[in-house]
């Protein structure tokens, strides 16, 4: 007669322990699927406005304190210009668009130009200065650039004088400076020869020299 | 080999460590390159489109006229912008007073060193440069602009 009491005691204690484990192992679940879950979890967290306003302001801070460390050249120039060039450039043709006299088509692919523009000119001057960057390492690493540009050698010779690692950072700096240039007229060519796929015009526009001339040019 | 291309290069290679040992050293000459390599690469960008758009022969000849002239003025215009630009924005009093803007509403850069200092300064004229001058007020001057001198080049052409 004692045993069954103590065997119902049991029971209940393990059902008791069980539940708990149930609720604490869904609680967990539930904090994962909102940490690490993809969409629904990360919706539901985010969907208030101040949540969504204070994490855009922690990674603007972040990124916004990385940039100010590292150091800033001629491909971050680059960066911001080309951007410039394909966000505002086209909401400025909107905004300019209602006072000047031109037609509905050629303000809308002059607003697809800009971006397209940009896009080629950043990409074909970013490619060349990867390679021509990858190109400098090594013969610095090499030592035929001298000791002023050695990353290594410089600093053991002469620690307080030479700067080897920001002299190669201003080297490269000058090299994507004259590969830009070089990479405008090929961005423009090529420009001429991608235009026509993207933007499909009506027979009647390209009998119509004069719009074919502002998409061309 | 390394000592053949280190003759070649050595009256080119004295001035750019000259030029290299200043933009490492003084960080105002470094932003200053920067700002006038952007406006050269403008300028240099608007001057390749005039001579295709002059080279062009599918366009019209009212047309080439009137983009041959937005060509010139816009790269006249954009250049001459984002030289005052610079200058309002390149002092040392406007810097002081950009940096407080930003501790104020970022709370960065709280202790910035001299990297920092000049990287902030860079930002800050590139920005102010080549986005807000070149890219939202040359528009607005440029276009009035451009009417006036298509209306020169059709009389000195009639």
């Amino acid at each position: 007669m004692l045993t069954l009491p103590f065997n119902n005691y049991i029971n209940k204690e393990i059902s008791k322990i069980n539940k708990l484990n149930r609720s604490s192992i869904q609680l967990k679940t539930k904090n994962n699927m909102q940490r690490n879950g993809f969409g629904a979890g990360k919706i539901n967290k985010s969907a208030t406005p101040p949540d969504l306003l204070k994490r855009a302001g922690l990674f603007f801070k972040k990124t916004y304190n990385s940039v100010l460390e590292k150091e800033i050249g001629q491909t971050a120039s680059n960066l911001i210009n080309y951007t410039g060039k394909a966000i505002i450039s086209p909401l400025m043709i909107f905004t300019i668009a209602p006072f000047t006299n031109e037609k509905k088509d050629s303000i809308r692919n002059s607003a697809v130009l800009h971006p397209i523009q940009a896009v080629l000119a950043f990409a074909s001057s970013l490619g060349a200065s990867v390679i021509t960057n990858k190109i400098l390492d090594h013969q610095a690493k090499k030592g035929t650039l001298g000791n002023f540009i050695d990353p290594e050698l410089g600093n053991f010779f002469n620690p307080a004088k030479t700067n080897g690692k920001n002299n190669l950072a201003k080297l490269k700096n000058i090299s994507t400076f004259f590969l830009t240039i070089i990479a405008i007229p090929f961005a423009g060519i090529l420009l001429n020869k991608i235009l026509p796929k993207i933007i499909k015009t009506d027979k009647t526009n390209q009998e119509n020299h004069a719009k074919k001339g502002k998409l061309y040019a | 080999m390394p000592n053949k291309i280190q003759n070649i290069l050595k009256p080119i290679s004295r001035a750019a460590q000259n030029h290299i040992t200043k933009r490492v050293a003084n960080g105002m000459f470094d932003a200053k390159t920067l700002l006038g390599a952007s406006i050269a690469i403008d300028v240099y960008s608007n001057g390749v489109d005039y001579l295709q758009i002059s080279q062009n022969k599918k366009i019209n000849k009212q047309d080439k006229n009137y983009l041959k002239a937005y060509k010139l003025t816009n790269g006249i215009v954009e250049g001459l912008i984002q030289i005052a630009a610079g200058a309002m924005l390149l002092n040392n009093k406007s810097q002081e007073y950009l940096l407080r803007v930003s501790r104020k509403i970022t709370g960065m850069p709280l202790n910035p060193s001299k990297m920092v200092k000049n990287n902030f300064r860079i930002l800050t004229t590139l920005a102010g440069s080549a986005i807000l001058a070149k890219r939202i007020l040359a528009p607005i001057i440029v276009t009035p602009l451009t009417t006036y001198v298509r209306k020169n080049t059709d009389i000195r052409n009639k």
